[in-house]
């Protein structure tokens, strides 16, 4: 169990350069971000990569670290949105170039978990792809709130924006997301 | 798909989680390490900064009042001509900020009009392509195109939509709303204003740009971020007829076409 006093010690702990501070940060929270950057990029080696490239971020604005009610989880979240859509950016670059490259022939892997992380990947691509149409500041509410699990108060700390922003950024998502459903039945 | 439900979250597997936690360890230790050693640059910096300023010191003591160095003719030509219609400094900003936004809203549009700096701390130009122009504002930091407008017209709701930002403040953030458009030709005693949800009613005001066109801009600014289900009411009057629009919270007062709000 996590206690705002814990939260607060570990913000003042990288504010005065404590490593220690990063590492119990990392273990604490490295599978919410881990997931939420899966979440963003529709891949678990990207994921990887963002979840180690968010934890250096943070200890590279170490001094900027802020905790909203106690957490510094709604900063950390931030940090990771950004981090994730700047990967998602390069990556659709990065997809673009190897599609137009020949397809690599398939090896066989008969590990049922690579099988299980292919097909969940797959299933989140599909999420991915339902959801592009809509603009990258509501997909990233969308994310936050609804499979991240932040409050609106959380994620409009996360985004730096007023929970007013937040409410209609969501409201909105919802609309179109059921427009679109109308749509393509 | 009005829910679309992802996978199952998983653990970050053991191997990379102890690979990152050590990388980050060693990135950390040696960060710290790094502020020790970044003492030996900045000295260095320290003492080239010195140099340069007590040489600097010493051509300046031999300059002659002009300002110019001893032995060197004063020019004799007076300033030169300011560029005929280029904005001031602060406009010149606003014009390189706005260029790429505007750029992929509105390809090809040219810089038509420039509203100076206002009281709420940012500047709006106005922007055209053929028959089509949009405005840029920038302001806190941010820079907003709006949807394009047809020149052809003033009815409908669309030229009279607002876009709003939210720049953060000492208690939390404040709301900016920004409006504008061109007068229709030969419209006479043109005036739009906007009555907000808390009773307040801000007057557009006008310019006149190289071509004789005339453009409006209205900027309101309130020190709350909470929506107000409250609709905006615009009043545009010219020519001796007057309409009213009603600007729908969330659909009107989103005006952006490069960002979202």
């Amino acid at each position: 169990m996590v206690t705002e006093g814990d939260e607060l010690a570990l913000v003042a702990g990288l504010r005065a350069d404590d490593p220690e501070a990063l590492a119990t940060l990392f273990d604490r929270y490295a599978d919410r971000i881990y997931n939420h950057c899966f979440r963003a990029t529709g891949d678990w080696a990207e994921a990887e990569d963002a979840t180690a490239t968010v934890f250096l971020e943070v200890w590279r604005h170490r001094r900027r670290v802020q905790a909203h009610d106690g957490s510094a989880l709604p900063w950390l979240y931030g940090v990771a949105t950004n981090v994730c859509r700047n990967l998602t950016r390069s990556g659709r670059r990065r997809r673009r170039a190897l599609a137009a490259l020949p397809p690599p022939a398939i090896e066989p892997d008969h590990a049922e978990r690579v099988a299980e992380r292919l097909g969940s990947a797959a299933r989140m691509q599909t999420v991915l792809a339902a959801i592009r149409e809509l603009p990258a500041r509501e997909q990233e509410v969308l994310g936050l709130i609804a499979w991240s699990g932040l409050s609106y108060e959380q994620a409009a700390a996360a985004l730096d924006v007023p929970v007013g922003t937040v409410r209609s950024r969501l409201s909105r998502a919802r609309a179109r997301l059921t427009t679109l459903t109308e749509e393509s039945s | 798909m009005t829910n679309p439900t992802p996978p199952p979250d998983e653990p970050l597997p053991d191997q990379s989680r102890a690979r990152i936690r050590a990388d980050l360890l060693a990135a950390a230790q040696d960060g710290r390490r790094g502020v020790r050693r970044w003492v030996v640059p900045v000295v260095a910096a320290a003492a080239v900064l010195v140099v340069v300023g007590v040489a600097g010191w010493a051509v300046q003591a031999g300059r002659d009042d002009n300002g110019a160095p001893v032995g060197v003719p004063t020019p004799t030509t007076t300033a030169p001509d300011p560029a005929p219609s280029e904005p001031s400094g602060k406009a010149t900003l606003s014009l390189s900020t706005c260029t790429d936004p505007i750029g992929q809203v509105l390809a090809g549009a040219q810089l038509a009009a420039t509203f100076p700096a206002d009281d709420v701390g940012g500047e709006t130009t106005m922007w055209v392509a053929g028959e089509t122009y949009a405005l840029c504002d920038v302001r806190a930091g941010t820079t907003t195109v709006h949807k394009p407008v047809s020149t052809a017209s003033a009815d409908g709701i669309a030229p009279y939509q607002v876009s709003s930002v939210y720049p953060r403040t000492a208690d939390g953030f404040r709301t900016v709303q920004v409006a504008g458009g061109l007068v229709p030709e030969g419209a006479t005693a043109f005036d739009v204003s906007y009555t907000f949800p808390d009773g307040h009613t801000e007057a557009a005001t006008t310019t006149t740009d190289d071509q004789g066109r005339t453009w409006w801009r209205m900027v309101y600014s309130y020190d709350s971020s909470e929506p107000d289900p409250t609709p905006i009411r615009v009043t545009v009057s010219y020519s001796g007829a007057q309409k009213e629009y009603s600007l729908k919270p969330g659909v009107d007062t989103c005006a952006q076409a490069n960002e979202t709000c």
